[in-house]
């Protein structure tokens, strides 16, 4: 019986070539630790030209210690002319078609370059693999990487409780709330091969519209991966902001722009969408029902008030109790409050700064840590 | 050069002779003008030329001790890169002998890597690791399961007080809700215009959302096992 490959697949620009190393390095340091898991794996990372010239000497050196460099050429089209990061895991399907690693017993697991993983996450891709019930699996992530409880970081935490509302919706026929992840997920490569991320332009939502069209051809063959893969914040407030203004045009650019978008699945994207945006108009009614006299309304309105509240001060504790075995403990609640608040005051404001400006093509947020100075380049390299 | 102009100066000068400077006084070439006050210090035409060799050679030497600076920062900051490469290197050595038996870099491959630029090819290593064959005498099974048990712990306490998270959420939602409301109620305001009326309902947008969300995630925690394979 032919053992499955699992290939660790790090895609990216490549412009943070610390966090990507410590990713590929983290799966390259756990799996001969971890025994018994039952498949041969590879490490690749797929990166853009200006991310290998950003830092080759860590790529050439990761290359040496068995990390397939994935450069993909700036002359590389796809048929359609995606671009972006949908480009970069179109060559990477090519890529693997050409190596015979196209089929059923082959599956990627896709990581971005700040996703780690762990003996968890080994023993999650395992386990996933040996049952062989569904196609594609999506898990939880932690984002401890790096943590020093800032507000940006404190946000996320929500994010990993929101994983759990994630990953029912996606295993659910039709993923009601419209739940998936770019990384932490594991696809097999054959479902990879035949649906592909090749789109007509610009695909910033690139992991919504493979998850509709893997739907669409293959039914729910959605599963939950278990273990936590283990990711970083953003770095700063602004960082963040940046990062949800993505997110957000990704799913404007989806809405408008995503032939494989059903009415039903557009109407649950944009309700998703209202939602956010409802966010800040609900901030200021709050404030303004002070000096407008809302009272009588607010009694009718009230009742869910209650509930919302509970409910996302619910995401901040419970998404910490996550973290709490990988993370320090913040230096006092009264200070994770005030964290959490202004974390949460910059997703209010993210998707009406999505309306108000535009990401450009190239944009990428930070996830090198700052105080880490760079490899030095031999003189005579080719960077220089 | 500057130490030999220095010795020209003082010669040409003939100020502060060195102790035990035995040299005579070199005179000036040419007459001293009849004029010139007993005190005043001789003229020389070399003088001007000296003195700016002088200064020539000083901002020479100022700009080679400014390289011989920069030059030094360089090589002090490549020693320290090069201590902690080291210390990297005896790590992965280290590593690398605990797992003498993984087939790790096992084939080349038949085409590299697409480097930057584009065009140009490399090659490469290939790492293929075979969970299977590698078994680990370095006493990292009891991490192994220290990870598992970690990980199951914290999703197993998370299942564990999902029925008191319910009770929690619907029990203060109720009761915010009944302050919040009570509050309203109490303060007798009239009621707003109409066109007022219809802004608190933007409250009510998210609404679906976040019942959905909290059944979703119910659900899910009690519908499946979530945990990793113990580790034997």
């Amino acid at each position: 019986m032919k053992l499955p490959t699992v290939v660790f697949q790090i895609t990216a620009i490549g412009k943070n070539p610390r966090a990507l190393e410590a990713s590929a390095r983290s799966v390259g340091y756990w799996l001969p630790r971890t025994p018994r898991l039952g498949y041969r794996a590879e490490v690749w990372a797929v990166v853009e030209p200006d991310g290998y010239a950003s830092d080759p000497l860590r790529y050439d050196r990761l290359a040496a210690d068995g990390v397939r460099i994935v450069v993909v050429p700036r002359s590389y089209s796809t048929p359609l002319g995606t671009s972006g990061k949908a480009r970069a895991l179109e060559y990477a399907v090519e890529r693997r078609r050409a190596l015979g690693l196209a089929d059923a017993s082959t599956w990627i697991y896709h990581q971005d370059e700040e996703t780690v993983v762990g003996q968890d996450t080994l023993l999650g891709i395992a386990d996933f693999v040996r049952a062989g019930a569904h196609r594609v699996g999506v898990g939880i992530i932690l984002y401890p990487i790096d943590w020093n409880g800032s507000p940006s970081h404190v946000q996320e935490l929500t994010r990993t409780y929101d994983d759990l509302r994630v990953l029912d919706s996606m295993t659910l026929p039709g993923n009601p709330t419209a739940g998936f992840h770019g990384s932490h997920i594991l696809v097999r490569s054959d479902v990879e091969d035949a649906v592909g991320w090749d789109t007509v332009g610009y695909s910033p939502a690139e992991d919504l519209t493979f998850e509709i069209r893997v739907r669409a051809r293959f039914g729910s063959v959605f599963g939950v991966l278990t273990g936590f893969a283990y990711e970083k914040g953003a770095f700063s407030l602004g960082d963040q902001l940046r990062q949800r203004r993505r997110w957000m045009h990704g799913v404007l650019f989806a809405l408008r722009h995503a032939p494989e978008l059903g009415p039903r699945r557009r109407l649950t994207l944009l309700y998703s969408a209202l939602t956010w945006y409802s966010a800040f108009p609900s901030v200021v009614v709050l404030a303004a029902s002070v000096l407008l006299h809302y009272g009588p309304i607010l009694v009718g309105t009230s009742v869910f008030t209650g509930f919302i509240w509970v409910t996302m001060a619910t995401g901040y504790l419970e998404g910490y109790r996550l973290h709490a075995e990988y993370v320090r403990r913040p230096a006092s609640w009264l200070r994770f409050a005030a964290a959490a608040l202004l974390g949460a005051v910059v997703d209010v404001l993210a998707p009406w700064y999505a309306l108000a400006t535009r990401p450009s093509r190239r944009d990428f947020i930070p996830k090198d840590r700052p105080h880490e100075a760079p490899l030095v380049p031999p003189v005579g390299s080719r960077a220089e | 050069m500057f130490l030999a102009e220095l010795d020209r100066l003082t010669v040409e000068l003939g100020a502060n002779p060195v102790p035990g400077d035995i040299r005579p006084r070199v005179a000036p070439p040419g007459p001293l003008p009849d004029e010139a006050p007993p005190d005043a210090m001789p003229l020389s035409p070399y003088l001007e030329e000296r003195l700016r060799l002088a200064h020539r050679a000083m901002a020479t030497l100022g700009r080679e001790l400014s390289t011989l600076e920069r030059r030094w920062g360089v090589v002090r900051a490549a020693a320290e890169h090069l201590d902690r490469e080291l210390e990297r290197a005896e790590d992965e050595a280290g590593f690398l002998g605990r797992l003498a038996a993984v087939p790790l870099a096992a084939e080349p491959l038949a085409e590299g890597p697409v480097r930057a630029g584009g065009e140009e090819e490399a090659p490469e290593a290939r790492a293929a690791v075979e969970g299977d064959r590698v078994v680990p005498d370095d006493g990292s099974l009891p991490y192994l399961r220290f990870s598992a048990d970690r990980y199951n712990r914290t999703i197993g306490a998370l299942k564990s007080r999902r029925r008191r998270l319910v009770g929690w959420t619907v029990g203060l939602a109720v009761a915010i809700s009944g302050a919040l409301g009570t509050a309203a109620f109490l303060a007798h305001e009239p009621p707003p215009d109409p066109w007022l009326a219809i802004l608190p309902l933007v409250w009510l947008v998210p609404v679906p959302f976040f019942v959905v969300s909290f059944l979703a995630t119910h659900r899910v925690l009690r519908r499946n096992h979530l945990d990793v394979p113990a580790v034997a």
